[in-house]
């Protein structure tokens, strides 16, 4: 399997267990699942580099990202960016401590065979719920 | 090598603070403990200057264990315990191989709530109370005539554990079947609950003298349990009042024949009587010596060992400062991620000490024993009532971040 190959078949498996826990396509009849995730976040990495791809939009850089749809004739993927918050919900940096990744409207499509590894991230981190800081005024 | 054998201790607070004040007094400090977490913190553990691991704190095992420190040359001056219900043994066996004389009846009495309550039924400061034994008929009990509201504690309760305000016979039973499901053979005391202001009187007793070392005002905080959220020192107590207090106390301390001993009782001031709600055979824990040092420039645990070792111990108050100490305490549970505040509050005017307690991972959640209670503030101020307001306002900067459950 050459390389474009390999990004791309990861990709696939990705989208399918993404909605494995998404619960689309699966109906349980013995298991409720309290939370509901969607995301299996990542961060991509192309052939010489070693720091993660980085997309920008507004006043943000973030290496991480959602795969919405996969074109696999073509290799490519369009992809919604998902911003690292801290534990207040201010944006943080996604290179030092983060507590959660917040999902975006803002999309980018990528062709997959520039990078050639995935970093897949918790699901748990997407959209987690901030922290409750006690004691309460 | 002269040394001063500790059974048990806690991480912080005024047991461990005894260690440090007998390092602090020359002396070589050995801890037993049942604790097994201790050996792999070792490092925090500095002013100890032997750390034994014993399976379970039983008489048999402290008595081998102090025969073969004995064997390696170790001369145990005292050997003493702040944490119960180590209390007593630790001085029985203290006057039998260190030849102190410390009161140990009174304070193997003073450990048992039933055999308090027993002890102290002729004393005028006794509550209405009856005592429930495991092969009682609950339903007999139960059907007695009391007066409700009551407050239910098993004998062996200590920091609010298993103490429950009942409102009811129908709450009463409940409780009980709860405490006999937790401890079979314990027995079970209930108390006439007693409406009023609460004080905490340190007391050491040095051959029979009964030194009344402080007075402290409890603020307490009613939510699932009865929590003291507050400690104040009282510095101008009315002096009638002051008088029928210590009073109180010498009749407690002459019942329950106590000669050498340190010990903190509770009191109730209700239709202009006090009422002891209970006595325990050591000094307060948490921050109470420190706030006692700070109010008045005694070490009470160190003056505490030396009466242990047989010397008068030093209670003359160096200066008199209103202090009071703050304690915080949550109302959601969940895991501790981070805290935040701690400098500040110790930069606030007058702040003499913050102290965080959980470490981080660990589930918060809101206070059924005082052991949930997760920081406090110790400050100061001109007044009383300034020193109560800069701890609560230092202790505002501190919060606890939790991941919910």
């Amino acid at each position: 399997m050459d390389k474009q190959n390999c990004i791309c078949h990861s990709m696939k498996t990705l989208l399918k267990e993404q909605k494995i826990i998404s619960g689309v396509d699966m109906e349980f009849q013995f298991i409720c699942l309290k939370k509901k995730m969607d995301t299996i976040p990542f961060r991509l990495y192309s052939t010489n580099n070693s720091k993660p791809f980085m997309a920008f939009y507004k006043c943000i850089a973030t290496p991480f990202f959602r795969l919405k749809k996969l074109y696999e004739e073509s290799c490519c993927a369009e992809l919604s960016l998902l911003e690292a918050i801290d534990m207040e919900g201010n944006p943080a940096d996604p290179f030092n401590d983060f507590y959660a990744l917040r999902k975006t409207n803002t999309c980018i499509i990528v062709n997959l065979s520039c990078f050639c590894v995935i970093d897949p991230l918790p699901p748990e981190l997407v959209n987690r719920p901030l922290p409750i800081i006690e004691p309460k005024c | 090598m002269e040394s001063i054998l500790f059974i048990e201790t806690t991480i912080s607070g005024s047991g461990r603070e005894a260690i440090k004040a007998a390092s602090r007094l020359g002396y070589t400090t050995i801890l037993l403990t049942e604790r097994k977490n201790f050996a792999k913190q070792r490092n925090e553990f500095e002013d100890i200057s032997q750390m034994i691991h014993l399976e379970k704190l039983s008489e048999d095992l402290i008595r081998s264990e102090i025969s073969q420190l004995q064997q390696q040359g170790n001369i145990v001056k005292a050997i003493v315990s702040f944490v119960d219900p180590f209390v007593s043994i630790a001085a029985q066996l203290s006057n039998e191989f260190c030849s102190t004389t410390l009161s140990i009846e009174a304070l193997k009495i003073m450990e048992d709530k039933t055999a308090t309550r027993n002890a102290l039924k002729e004393n005028a400061t006794s509550p209405k109370f009856d005592i429930y034994e495991p092969a009682n008929d609950i339903e007999h009990t139960i059907q007695k005539d009391y007066t409700f509201p009551m407050v239910v504690k098993s004998a062996i309760s200590k920091a609010s554990k298993d103490v429950y305000y009942v409102e009811n016979k129908f709450e009463m039973e409940q409780v009980i079947k709860k405490i006999i499901k937790l401890y079979p053979s314990q027995k079970i005391v209930l108390d006439e609950y007693l409406d009023g202001p609460q004080y905490l009187v340190e007391v050491l007793v040095h051959n029979g003298n009964v030194n009344i070392v402080a007075i402290i005002k409890q603020e307490i905080t009613k939510g699932i349990k009865f929590i003291v959220t507050g400690y104040a020192i009282e510095l101008d107590f009315e002096s009638e009042l002051y008088k029928e207090l210590v009073l109180a106390v010498e009749s407690i301390l002459k019942d329950l024949r106590v000669t050498f001993a340190a010990c903190h009782l509770e009191f109730r001031y209700i239709c202009e009587n006090w009422k002891l709600i209970e006595i325990n055979p050591r000094v307060s824990g948490g921050a109470m010596n420190r706030m006692i040092e700070e109010a008045f420039g005694i070490n009470l645990v160190e003056e505490t060992i030396k009466l242990y070792l047989g010397f008068e111990p030093n209670l003359i108050r160096k200066y008199e400062k209103p202090i009071y100490t703050h304690y915080i305490t949550i109302r959601s549970c969940g895991y501790l991620l981070k805290v935040i505040g701690e400098n500040k509050a110790a930069a606030q005017p007058e702040v003499k000490e913050v102290f965080i307690k959980p470490r981080i991972g660990v589930i918060m959640m809101p206070p059924i024993s005082m052991g949930h209670r997760y920081a406090y503030v110790i400050a100061s101020g001109n007044t009383p009532k300034e020193a109560k307001a800069n701890a609560v306002e230092a202790a505002s900067n501190i919060k606890f971040y939790l991941e919910p459950l």
